[in-house]
């Protein structure tokens, strides 16, 4: 009786769970479909929306339904972004990966002087490492940066034209996010650091005061290695410091 | 005499006294039991898994790949291939990796098809890695390493020839008795699921499906141990494995790698990240315990406020009386003080002793069947605090009729 | 009555007067003088309700006059603080009511031993001999000592309330209607009793009571009445 009573009631909660995650944006992260398959329902899908989702006039949130959708390869929140940091004796790498309207505020090429100043003054801000993150314990000194903000700011992007004409209704602008068939394409902004610290031991926490400079994200998850250690937690401007512990 | 008055008091009043009791008791076994199994809960998970940078499934819930193939609950949604397992082990950075294969168990006991790598790398706890308490990792097709507690609750010793079943029920009737296994080693006991596991070779596993389709024995295919042996028995699919990494910090890069794997679609995890991720999602579930757990308490204290205040009414007389022999009003005060107070810590002794003895009697059945290892010493810092504060909170509570019968004697 | 050699009075009262907080317009005590001399036996007898306890709880310094000086055992009470006046009680005032006299659920030992509690001579190896002693002398038989006060007959728990009102050897000894729910017999011996303990204590006994066929027993009878010129009757 007991046995069993205990059983079910593990079970149930082992089934919730499984049930619960598929709605955690983390998990759709890793969801990662591939879209051949789906791809010739893409039209219709967006019908769909059109029909749905009149009273959005954010073209954003149509995107990110659309991601959703079809599971792909990055769970494509507005105002979700991911953050990795491992520690490994005194090396410090952290890896921020974004969807560009959080960063930029769009979610296609810059297309006039406006926006690619804007793309310009956040790469500088990407590029800076010392107003992203603030260290708490030890000193570190950047060694390596790169910023990917290649989603916002390049040229080609004929692949994708069939799509557009149903989304220009929404956006008025030629430019989209690409679907480039299932292939590593999105509209996210990466950016990759490499740091050197005095003792990474003594790096207790670190600040994220990236939140200054882009209040769109609203919230990090940030997945962190420290030696042994090993941890997630979902960061915002109003707890923005991951503690090692 | 102080101490005497209040006992005898509450002797006195045995009815609502012992029912108050009974409601304290109740909360503080759920408050302390609440407590203590969360806790130990998350100390069991944690110490299950320790070293493996990586786990690598079928695509799915990160949670799920974590609880089935770490704690064995739950099933697996699907297989990966072995040429995806190769491929991604011989990767520069992956130092070892441990391929897992479930599916198959012995009475209600998992079955986990591995490699020596298994033996060599996997670590439980603070890195601690598993011990042979006898004999040795397999060699053969048909040897078997069991858990400690397989080969203690069901007495296999070295040497003892079992049968696995197909499926994970505990009564299951496809049985691959045609194909026995030689009991070769027996592990060190761990506190984590290996306990509960029997573990063979992936050939093993292979060579005890080898003439089966679609889980159902094919009749008349009979092939002899011998033929087997000429027969190659490459796993063609594997459940999950477990990777430990050359450098940790190139963890998070492997990992999108592995997730980004065009072959098949593969997930990563980081167990300890996935652990977080399930901390988090319990959140939730461990305050909505805690605050009903609390809501017992302050329904209990306030029965026992409700108690002492009728009582104090009733003994009007006695406190007259106390006073004219010369017992001062704080004296009043701290003898009703005192009364609650012996209630809660009577209830504190009770509840945890019925808590402890609940644990001892189910802790079996959560180790059996969830893996659970949760220890009946209920004593720990975080108990002890919760202990105080039940006792603030019994002062607090008493002070209503305390104050009272306080104001009676003045 | 007996002429006393003592000067220092055991009670003196002078201009007291007390009314309730809360009625203060209506006056429940005045008594301009009144005193007991040391080793006295005074009957008082009155009505009940004509500020008897009121007057008794003042002696007693569970209540205090508002005005005018209390002195007992030659201690201003009113000069004292709670904690003084409960401490002061507790070592040298005994009590005896009609009834509710004992905590119903402790024993004849331990309603003693309470009492002890409270004052300033805690010998307890001694304590217990002149426990059993007290309650030999007052006819409890030793079976009964352990029973809860509440088990024992109405004339079993007077008499251990003058054993735990003799306790502590007080100075006074004041008996609020000891006997009123005595019959005939138990009312005798108890007044037998307890006479033979203050005489050989030398206890300063005020004994109150409405039957005034009492006040034979006594050195001086009194009627409240004349002590206390407040009309009002409670």
């Amino acid at each position: 009786m007991k046995a069993n009573s205990l059983k079910t009631f593990f079970t149930l909660l082992t089934f919730s769970l499984i049930v619960i995650l598929p709605w955690d944006p983390a998990i759709q992260a890793a969801s990662h479909e591939h879209h051949d398959e789906h791809h010739d329902d893409h039209d219709d899908h967006h019908d769909e929306h059109d029909d749905h989702h009149d009273e959005h006039d954010d073209h954003h949130d149509e995107h990110s339904d659309h991601h959703d959708e079809h599971g792909s390869q990055k769970a494509h929140l507005h105002g979700y972004a991911e953050m990795t940091v491992a520690i490994e004796g005194n090396k410090l790498e952290i890896n921020l990966d974004s969807p560009s309207a959080n960063i930029v505020g769009f979610e296609h090429k810059a297309s006039n002087d406006d926006q690619i100043k804007t793309v310009e003054a956040a790469e500088s801000v990407l590029k800076t490492p010392n107003k992203m993150f603030l260290f708490n314990g030890t000193n570190c000194i950047v060694i390596r940066t790169s910023v990917d903000i290649s989603a916002v700011l390049e040229e080609h992007h004929d692949e994708h034209d069939d799509h557009h004409d149903e989304h220009s209704d929404h956006h008025g602008e030629g430019e989209d996010v690409g679907h480039k068939n299932g292939e590593e394409i999105h509209s996210d902004i990466e950016a990759n650091y490499k740091f050197s610290c005095d003792d990474g031991s003594k790096l207790i926490s670190i600040s994220m005061i990236l939140f200054n400079h882009f209040p769109a994200i609203e919230k990090l998850k940030t997945d962190w290695i420290k030696g042994n250690k090993q941890g997630s937690l979902e960061l915002s401007s109003d707890s923005r410091t991951v503690i090692f512990r | 005499m102080f101490f005497k008055l209040a006992i005898e008091s509450l002797l006195s009043r045995k009815g609502s006294v012992l029912m108050t009791l009974m409601a304290m008791t109740v909360s503080i076994f759920v408050l302390l039991g609440v407590e203590h199994i969360r806790q130990e809960a998350k100390e069991s998970f944690s110490n299950t898994v320790s070293g493996v940078d990586l786990i690598v499934g079928a695509r799915t819930g990160t949670i799920n790949l974590l609880l089935y193939s770490v704690f064995r609950v739950g099933a697996p949604t699907n297989n990966i291939s072995w040429a995806s397992f190769q491929e991604i082990s011989s990767g520069k950075n992956v130092k070892w990796a441990i391929p897992i294969s479930l599916g198959d168990s012995h009475k209600g006991y998992r079955v986990i098809g591995t490699t020596e790598n298994y033996f060599k790398h996997f670590s439980y706890g603070n890195k601690t890695p598993l011990r042979f308490l006898d004999g040795k990792p397999f060699k053969d097709i048909f040897d078997v390493v069991l858990g400690f507690e397989v080969a203690n609750k069901l007495n296999y010793k070295l040497g003892d020839e079992i049968v696995l079943a197909h499926g994970i029920a505990r009564t299951s009737f496809s049985l691959h008795d045609d194909r026995p296994f030689t009991v070769v080693g027996i592990l060190e006991p761990t506190g984590t699921p290996v306990d509960q596991s029997l573990h063979v070779s992936l050939e093993g596993i292979e060579a005890i499906h080898i003439d089966w389709e679609q889980g159902v024995k094919i009749k008349g295919l009979n092939i002899t141990n011998d033929q087997l042996k000429q027969i190659e028995l490459k796993p063609k699919s594997i459940t999950a494995f477990m990777v430990g990494l050359n450098s940790r910090i190139a963890t998070f890069r492997v990992q999108r790698s592995i997730n980004q794997y065009t072959k098949e679609p593969l997930l990563a995890i980081l167990p300890g990240v996935a652990l977080s991720q399930l901390w988090q999602m319990m959140a939730v579930l461990e305050n909505t315990l805690r605050l009903v757990s609390v809501l017992v308490l302050l329904a209990a204290l306030l029965g026992l406020s409700a108690m002492l205040l009728s009582s104090i009414r009733e003994r009007d007389r006695e406190i007259q009386l106390l006073r004219v022999i010369g017992a001062p009003p704080f004296f009043i005060f701290m003898l009703i003080q005192l009364e609650a107070l012996v209630i809660s810590i009577l209830s504190i002794i009770l509840g945890g002793s019925i808590l402890f003895c609940c644990l001892a009697s189910v802790r079996e059945l959560l180790t059996y069947h969830f893996g659970l290892h949760i220890s009946a010493n209920i004593i720990s810092n975080s108990s002890l605090v919760f202990l105080s504060l039940v006792l603030i909170a019994t002062i607090f509570a008493a002070v209503i009729p305390s104050f009272n019968a306080y104001k009676i004697a003045r | 009555m007996i002429k006393n050699e003592k000067t220092i009075k055991a009670l003196s009262l002078r201009d007291v007067k007390f009314s309730y907080p809360g009625v203060r317009e209506k006056m429940v005590l005045n008594i301009p003088n009144w005193s007991i001399e040391a080793g006295e036996q005074v009957f008082l007898h009155g009505p009940s309700g004509g500020g008897k306890s009121t007057f008794l709880n003042l002696l007693s310094g569970i209540l205090f006059a508002s005005q005018g000086t209390v002195n007992v055992l030659g201690k201003q009470l009113q000069k004292m603080s709670g904690r003084q006046r409960d401490h002061f009680r507790a070592n040298h005032i005994g009590y005896v009511f009609q009834q509710f006299n004992l905590i119903p659920y402790l024993n004849a030992i331990s309603n003693i031993q309470l009492a002890r509690h409270f004052c300033d001579q805690k010998k307890v190896g001694q304590l217990h001999d002149e426990i059993k002693n007290l309650l030999s002398i007052l006819n409890i038989t030793s079976s009964d000592w352990s029973k809860p006060a509440a088990k024992l007959s109405i004339g079993q728990q007077q008499r251990v309330a003058i054993a735990r009102a003799f306790i502590n050897k007080p100075k006074l000894l004041i008996a609020d209607e000891p006997t009123s729910s005595l019959d005939a017999n138990n009312r005798d011996s108890f007044i037998t009793l307890l006479k033979s303990l203050v005489e050989k204590q030398k206890t300063t006994l005020i004994f109150v009571s409405h039957d005034l066929a009492l006040s034979k027993n006594f050195d001086r009878s009194q009627a409240l009445s004349d002590i206390n010129l407040a009309s009002g009757i409670k």
